[in-house]
């Protein structure tokens, strides 16, 4: 129940994988790839190719989807864990809506102002589940596979808010219904990436994080003195307790790793 | 209720609630889907939930949540559990959930139809009856002229009707568009008020956005005296 002309600007935000900027971000690649970072527990469940997990929870940027980064930005989402999941995907034939372009931001805003319900998302507590209702129902409305977002949320210095591309990728169920569970259009995900990082995921207010500094390497930065050990050596070697003061004692750190 | 469905009322909880937080919502999430790669413990979990029948099963981001869940793999809850939980809600967006769970998509003929109580969908004629009769009792003569605040006190409370009105309208599938209209049209206390409601709403949006509307739904003109 909306206007031609709220329409056709939807419409016009929206275009094929093959001429969108998606498809330019990926173009030095021999396919579409994608990376998501988890929390570290999750590692072995993906020790062989596995479906990603549809995030279907309400404080969503763009609803229920898969969340994942196009490998052009392999470390962007490094805020959501040090494991990185990385799958090839076909987007042949998406239809992509660029929400990083103003103009689909503008389309998107006036559609939902034309909503029955715009009143009760603007003047209830339960702004939160409906604005995920909203644009599930915008991406349904309009058959948008893949929403492409600036982060709203920011890992200090891996990621690039202005720059950074990340994708909220739909799966479809029976009758043009978005799916939830476990996604079949990233479906080939691997353990690749493990990184020395972590990152908190909300303010001390509890409200989601805008920007979130660097939990370790910014305190070993200020260390002057380094030094590692593989971590099998470590457990093995009769003077770890002895080599752990000493380096307490020189105002070093000693980084134990795991061997690649 | 049993217990796969009470194993996963905890995971469903932890998964849908925004009190939890991002990470605890995303982790319980991971959580349940690891379990419901076990094809016994999904097909477990989905015959349960069609039987659900106790409203208090779950909190509203909960049902919310196992509403999704549903519509997402074709799965139906029972219409009186569905009737309550459309009841007991205040949110326009619960109730909009609820009718898009269980309105289908097929088109039904009410262009004769005044009363609620009447329409073919048996669902959506209950809970439009509900919405009229509960807020109508207190009304006032057409016309009638008093004091401003004695008028207000007499005035209709017609918003269990409104938040209805605008699930059916939101929803917009044929057959609940066909009951906004039987609701917009339906004698009773409040039912002045409805439109004006209906035409506040409309008459905000951008001309070709309203004429949508008005082509697809049937409404009367505000009416005077208010």
């Amino acid at each position: 129940m909306i206007g031609a002309t709220i329409r056709s600007a939807v419409e016009n935000s929206i275009h094929s994988y093959e001429e969108s900027r998606l498809a330019s971000l990926l173009a030095e690649f021999d396919r579409p790839w994608a990376i998501k970072f988890v929390p570290s527990r999750w590692a072995a469940a993906y020790v062989s190719p596995g479906r990603l997990k549809i995030s279907e929870t309400p404080a969503l940027t763009w609803g229920t989807a898969t969340y994942v980064t196009p490998i052009s930005f392999p470390l962007s989402s490094a805020l959501y864990g040090r494991i990185g999941l990385v799958t090839p995907f076909d987007a042949t034939g998406w239809r992509i809506f660029d929400a990083t372009q103003a103009p689909a931001r503008a389309a998107y805003v006036n559609w939902v102002r034309v909503q029955p319900a715009f009143s009760d998302l603007i003047l209830t507590v339960h702004s939160t589940h409906a604005n995920h209702l909203l644009r599930n129902r915008f991406r349904e409305e309009f058959a948008i596979d893949c929403v492409l977002f600036h982060p709203d949320q920011e890992a200090e210095i891996h990621t690039d808010r202005g720059n950074h591309v990340w994708l909220a990728v739909t799966d479809w169920a029976a009758t043009r219904r978005i799916d939830s569970g476990m996604s079949f259009r990233l479906s080939q995900a691997k353990f690749v990436v493990l990184i020395d990082e972590e990152f908190a995921l909300h303010e001390s207010n509890g409200l989601p994080i805008q920007q979130s500094p660097r939990i370790i390497e910014r305190v070993t930065e200020t260390i002057a003195t380094r030094s590692c050990m593989e971590v099998t050596a470590a457990r093995a070697d009769p003077t770890l307790s002895h080599s752990i003061i000493s380096h307490y004692q020189s105002n070093a750190y000693l980084h134990v790793f795991i061997e690649p | 209720m049993s217990t796969v469905l009470s194993l996963a009322r905890d995971f469903i909880e932890r998964l849908s609630n925004p009190v939890y937080g991002q990470a605890v919502n995303e982790d319980y999430g991971m959580r349940l889907a690891a379990l419901l790669r076990d094809e016994e413990f999904a097909r477990q979990l989905n015959e349960e939930v069609a039987q659900l029948d106790d409203p208090s099963a779950f909190t509203s981001f909960g049902w919310l949540w196992l509403m999704g869940w549903a519509r997402s793999k074709n799965l139906t809850l029972p219409a009186s559990l569905l009737i309550t939980l459309f009841d007991q809600s205040s949110s326009v967006f619960v109730r909009s959930a609820i009718l898009d769970l269980a309105v289908d998509a097929e088109p039904v003929e009410a262009t004769n139809i005044q009363d609620v109580r009447e329409f073919p969908d048996r669902f959506l004629a209950t809970v439009m009856a509900a919405a009229v009769e509960r807020d109508g009792a207190q009304g006032f003569a057409p016309g009638e002229r008093r004091g401003e605040l004695e008028r207000l006190e007499r005035l209709p409370a017609t918003t269990a009707a409104e938040a209805t009105l605008v699930s059916l309208l939101q929803i917009a599938k044929p057959k609940t568009l066909s009951a906004a209209s039987v609701l917009l049209r339906h004698k009773w206390k409040g039912e002045a008020e409805l439109n004006v409601f209906f035409w506040t709403l409309a008459n905000a949006l951008d001309d070709e956005t309203r004429r949508e509307w008005l082509a697809r739904v049937s409404a009367q003109g505000p009416k005077n005296g208010l």
